[in-house]
């Protein structure tokens, strides 16, 4: 506090910085008009979702038709497929050739390609890193509001010829401007008092006008009272100090030092005002909590507080360069804020919930290609790697939601939510329509016939 | 002995730095094969195969950028086949 003050030349050292904002890609700016438009967070973020799988959607349903059709002539060829499992259970190559001659005979091919795993994969990485962006650009984007709201109470104090001071007020700061981001006060401790007494004479109609260096003794009082752990390094007889006439070094620094003090509480208390945003003035400022999540751009656990410490802070936006020099700021902006640094941001509930729907959709997936995962090998090999694969991908998107934010999670909730009804919807009517061409007769020809271009016929003549 | 030991190919990889690139990249494929694959894919040899073997034939990043090839072209609407990883024919060796 007391190092904070340019100690000579009666400036005051005042104002929070704020923190320059991080550029989002194009992905990010989509998230932002959704987001903005619809107003509430957590509905513009399953909003976003929502279209990007319905973008996605043909080409699920073309696989999804694909791998049912082969599963179904999978299921057809159990009965050989057995035999020949039991028949060559020792020899794996012999096998996966028997194998081959069936399934070329029934018109069944390798069931997927390669690309649309690769594109479902780019797709996520770059949905991630929008995210983990979008998350950074939102809490500083919270915090330098909040450094708006606290520099425009100072600004109210400010001596502007153009500008008529507000009722009640008597405008006692010079601003300086010390270069193009930095803005720094002095102090005319005359006004000070004027506007001191004039505060004071408004609450008390008992007020006595008092002088400079009353006031300033007066300050001293309450300031200690609020720092207990001040080691009483100056006091009244300080301020007082005068030689030829004239205030010391050191009394002018600990008359800042109490001006500052004098425009701390209410600054922070018009953040809380803002943040709290009951206000008239800060109605829907912001709102970027959802359900029992406090703030969506953090984890959705109790490891998080809505509102972190500076170091906390510090170490989620990783992609701005925030120094160690604006803790202090940090911490002067968010004073007033003391009960909801003691809130817990969420209760595991969004991590959890969105591994248990992944395990799920993992296993209903994995009912529906049942035969094929068994008999792809002798031993059921196949099976095996799927069920490695079934646990591992959703506890590792849950360890990425614990360090990234909540809205990562809500985008898996939704984006496995979509998934699995489309699923069921899809498995659904393809097996309706497979009846109904049983029911016709036609789908023998149907799950027989092998497409076949001139490529691959010379592909195959090459081998 | 111990020259022909020192340039023996997998006991002293970790002395030749040119090869620890195409070595890293072969690793993580087999990696891939071993615990994440699915085993689908249109052709034959598979994707990663291929891939592998055109990072052992051709290095690194010809390996690399022949196997990004070959996914592009195992899409839906290729009908896939038998695609084996080109030869090296003329021996060309690449520093990576």
């Amino acid at each position: 506090m007391f190092n904070l003050l340019a100690a000579d030349s009666g400036t005051l050292g005042y104002g929070v910085k704020a923190i320059a904002d991080i550029n989002l890609n194009w992905i990010g700016q989509l998230i932002r008009i959704l987001i903005e438009g619809i107003g509430i967070v957590g509905v513009g973020i399953i909003v976003f979702t929502l279209i990007l799988k319905t973008i996605v959607l043909p080409l699920d349903i073309y696989s999804r038709i694909k791998g049912k059709k082969q599963a179904l002539i999978m299921e057809r060829m159990r009965p050989q497929m057995e035999k020949l499992q039991k028949q060559y259970a020792n020899d794996k190559n012999m096998y996966n050739q028997k194998v081959m001659e069936l399934q070329k005979k029934s018109g069944y091919s390798m069931f997927g390609a390669c690309l649309p795993m690769i594109v479902s994969l780019v797709i996520f990485i770059i949905v991630f890193n929008a995210f983990s962006t979008y998350s950074q650009y939102a809490n500083l984007k919270n915090y330098n509001e909040m450094v708006k709201v606290y520099n425009g109470v100072v600004q109210t104090y400010v001596i502007d010829d153009e500008v008529t001071p507000e009722e009640g007020v008597v405008p006692f700061l010079y601003e300086i401007k010390v270069d193009e981001n930095t803005v720094d006060y002095s102090v005319d401790y005359e006004k000070f008092t004027e506007h001191y007494n004039k505060v004071k004479a408004k609450e008390n109609s008992n007020w006595v006008i008092k002088g400079q260096d009353e006031v300033f003794s007066e300050l001293v009082v309450e300031y200690k009272a609020k720092h207990t752990g001040y080691d009483g390094s100056f006091k009244a007889d300080v301020v007082n100090h005068k030689e030829n006439g004239e205030y010391t070094a050191t009394a002018k620094s600990v008359r800042n030092t109490l001006v500052s003090y004098y425009l701390e509480e209410p600054a922070a208390q018009e953040v809380k005002l803002y943040y709290e945003g009951k206000n008239e003035k800060y109605e829907k400022s912001h709102n970027n909590g959802f359900l029992w999540v406090r703030n969506l751009w953090y984890p959705d656990s109790t490891l998080n507080k809505e509102i972190p410490d500076f170091a906390k802070f510090k170490s989620t936006i990783t992609k701005a360069s925030v120094g160690d020099d604006y803790a202090e700021s940090y911490n002067k902006v968010t004073a007033a804020l003391t009960v909801q640094k003691g809130h817990y941001n969420g209760y595991f509930i969004l991590i959890v919930l969105s591994i248990g729907l992944m395990l799920l959709q993992q296993w209903i997936s994995m009912r529906t290609n049942k035969s094929v995962n068994e008999l792809g090998t002798v031993d059921g090999s196949g099976a095996k790697t799927n069920k490695w694969m079934m646990i591992m991908m959703p506890i590792i998107y849950g360890i990425f939601s614990f360090f990234y934010s909540a809205s990562f999670s809500l985008y898996m909730i939704t984006n496995t939510v979509f998934g699995i009804v489309t699923m069921l919807i899809i498995n659904k009517a393809v097996d309706v329509w497979f009846k109904k061409k049983e029911a016709k007769g036609e789908l023998d020809a149907y799950l027989s016939k092998t497409k076949k271009s001139g490529r691959a016929r010379r592909t195959n003549a090459r081998r | 002995m111990f020259l022909r030991a020192l340039f023996s190919y997998d006991r002293f990889v970790f002395l030749k730095p040119w090869l620890w690139l195409k070595i890293a990249g072969m690793r993580l494929i087999i990696f891939y094969q071993k615990h994440l694959s699915r085993h689908t894919c249109l052709y034959e040899p598979t994707c990663s195969e291929y891939t592998l073997r055109s990072i052992n034939n051709h290095g690194f990043i010809i390996g690399v950028l022949l196997g990004a090839w070959r996914l592009l072209r195992c899409n839906p609407l290729s009908k896939g086949g038998y695609n084996p990883a080109p030869e090296n024919y003329f021996k060309v060796k690449w520093v990576l």
